[in-house]
């Protein structure tokens, strides 16, 4: 087993260090929470990094997110500081897997798979929120199982109620009403733009249409087979 | 008399040679180029550390003196060997064959080519140049007063995305940068002259003149590797992570210094081959064998006083062989 970080054992506790009332070495060192990362594929190539900071200066993420920070979140991870890690733990998910940052590496370090690895584990030991990515994997699965099919406008609406937005519901099929509670403005704005555009014939024909959620028949058997070969699996 | 061949004419194939001749040996030596002095003399430098003189200042006197009592061929390598074992039977390039009961190999090494790494933008992006031609610059008093510098250490160097051959360090590079980012600090006292570095190694006493000193007097040393450059209004604009902060971050100067690297020059390469030495996994030569002595930069990276020293060391150690003592 490698020692690494600063260890809770080799702190100084006695004479003038203890008297101070805060340990002045960063002390929650997990360890076993890098060596459990690395030992996934790809991940172990971390071992060589020596933290020069070329993937978080590749990383278009890191140019728009403040704090989303490869060559850090390896090293906080790598030194066990869960206090430091755990303060932008919730921002790990941001990679979008372009690899500029496993490109350019001087030191061979697969850096995105690295940060892969680092999500699972630390969701696995519930030291990181869900995703959002992952809560919307998880409803659109659910959403699948109920109606047999994505069902487009209960799905963004059911996500809208996740993220705190009041939805109106009609009182009899609990099918979500477009415009009657708060939407996000760039979703407002991206609805009415075509809106706009139509004829007033059109609207009026399918009026019914627009403003009513639209029924879909003869799923409810494909939900079925579904759940059978999830039960399956 | 014994015969001792030098291939190679650069401060370690110089200095070997001037001992092994001194000690009384009949020596050879061969060099490519048409002048002797190896890369610093090549390269046209300003100054070498750390006695910070002219490359001609300091290794021409030693050129005198290795001409005095050793047979030099310049413009000529060695084509072939053709005996396995000593003496050996070296035939050159131009045409002469030399029978020698020693070999000491000195064909140093040769400078990365910069274009390989394009997102650093050099030929690419107004105002990138080497740190050799930086030198060139101020040797002829051809620099105009920048307004800020940037040196972009290990360029070619502590690199995999280049290859598994290239982990090792120059061990040159972030002295002679320090040397030449305090000598623009001087002279422009209102530039700003930064250094861009992952690890700062200035070795033994060259901490204080070349890190210490450059840092006093205003150089500053940012930590974190330059990932890109690219050209913003005609000039470098460079970018990084300041380690330091946790930030990643840009920066535009009117002159971006790349350090270059240093790898086993083709001569050493060819020399390996010829004699079947075992190189390492950068193609340094990494085994000596009977009768073959390896000087210099060209078993692995050393400084020019350490060359020079090293060139001495092989030329005693060659010198115990011939006088059939156990080294
Ligand atoms: C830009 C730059 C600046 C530097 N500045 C400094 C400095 O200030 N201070 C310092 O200490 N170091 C400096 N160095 C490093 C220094 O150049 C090396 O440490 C030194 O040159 C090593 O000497 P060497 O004799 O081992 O090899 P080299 O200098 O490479 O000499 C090898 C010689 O062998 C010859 N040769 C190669 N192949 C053959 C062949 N097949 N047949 C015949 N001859 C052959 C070559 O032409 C060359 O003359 C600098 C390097 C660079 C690139
Ligand atoms: S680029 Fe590679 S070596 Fe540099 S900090 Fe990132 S992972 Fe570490
Ligand atoms: S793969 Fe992820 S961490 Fe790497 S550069 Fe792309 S977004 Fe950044």
């Amino acid at each position: 087993m490698r020692l690494w970080g600063l260890a809770e054992e080799d702190r100084i506790v006695e004479g003038k260090e203890g008297a101070l009332i805060l340990p002045k070495t960063s002390c929650d060192c997990k360890t076993e929470l890098f060596d459990e990362i690395t030992a996934l594929p790809l991940a172990g190539e971390a071992l060589s990094c020596d933290g020069c900071g070329v993937c978080t200066a590749s990383c278009p993420v890191a140019e728009i997110i403040t704090g989303f920070n490869p060559r850090s979140f390896i090293k906080t991870l790598e030194a066990g500081a869960l206090d430091e890690v755990q303060k932008t733990a919730e921002l790990l998910w941001r990679c979008v897997s372009c690899q500029a940052c496993t490109h350019r590496c001087p030191r061979g370090v697969f850096v995105e798979d690295f940060l892969k690895a680092a999500v699972k584990v630390l969701r696995r030991k519930g030291l990181m929120e869900k995703s959002p990515a992952e809560l919307f994997d998880e409803l659109f699965t659910a959403e699948v199982l109920e109606y047999g099919k994505v069902e487009p406008v209960e799905l963004i609406f059911s996500w809208l109620e996740l993220q705190g937005y009041r939805v109106v519901r009609d009182p009899l099929l609990r099918k979500p009403l477009p415009f009657a509670g708060e939407i996000p403005p760039e979703i407002k704005k991206l609805v009415l733009k075509p809106l706009k555009g139509l004829r007033l014939s059109f609207v009026a024909l399918n009026a019914v249409r627009l403003l009513v959620h639209p029924r879909s028949r003869n799923w409810g058997r494909v939900k079925h087979v579904l759940r059978k070969a999830l039960g399956e699996v | 008399m014994k015969k001792v061949l030098v291939v190679g004419g650069g401060p370690a194939g110089l200095s070997a040679a001037e001992a092994l001749a001194g000690l009384g040996f009949e020596v050879y030596l061969v060099e490519k180029e048409d002048k002797l002095g190896g890369l610093p003399v090549k390269e046209s430098r300003y100054k070498l550390f750390p006695y910070e003189k002219s490359p001609e200042e300091l290794l021409n006197p030693l050129a005198e003196r290795v001409k005095e009592k050793v047979r030099v061929f310049t413009g000529a390598e060695v084509e072939a060997v053709l005996t396995d074992r000593p003496p050996f039977d070296v035939r050159l390039t131009n045409g002469e064959t030399l029978r020698v009961d020693a070999l000491v190999l000195a064909t140093g090494v040769k400078s990365f080519d910069p274009t390989r790494k394009g997102e650093l933008g050099f030929k690419l992006v107004n105002g990138v140049v080497t740190n050799a031609q930086l030198e060139a610059m101020l040797a002829r008093n051809e620099l105009k007063e920048p307004g800020s510098v940037a040196f972009v250490f290990c360029v070619g160097s502590r690199d995999l995305q280049l290859g598994p051959s290239y982990a090792h360090c120059c061990s040159y590079g972030c002295a002679h940068a320090g040397m030449l980012a305090l000598e623009l600090k001087r002279r422009f006292p209102s530039a700003r002259v930064y250094c861009f570095y992952t690890d700062v190694r200035t070795c033994s006493t060259l901490e204080r003149r070349y890190y210490l000193l450059p840092q006093r007097e205003g150089v500053r040393y940012v930590r974190g590797r330059v990932a890109r450059i690219y050209e913003q209004n005609g000039k470098p604009v460079l970018k990084f992570e300041d380690t330091l902060l946790g930030r990643p971050s840009e920066l535009a100067v009117d002159l971006a210094v790349l350090v270059l690297g240093l790898e086993p020059s083709e001569g050493t390469k060819k020399l390996a081959r010829l004699l079947s030495l075992k190189q390492d996994e950068s193609g340094f030569i990494a085994e000596e064998r009977e009768g073959v002595f390896v000087a210099g930069s060209c078993k692995g990276l050393l400084t020019l006083q350490e060359a020079l020293t090293d060139g001495k060391a092989t030329a005693l150690r060659a010198a115990l062989y011939l006088k059939g003592e156990k080294t």
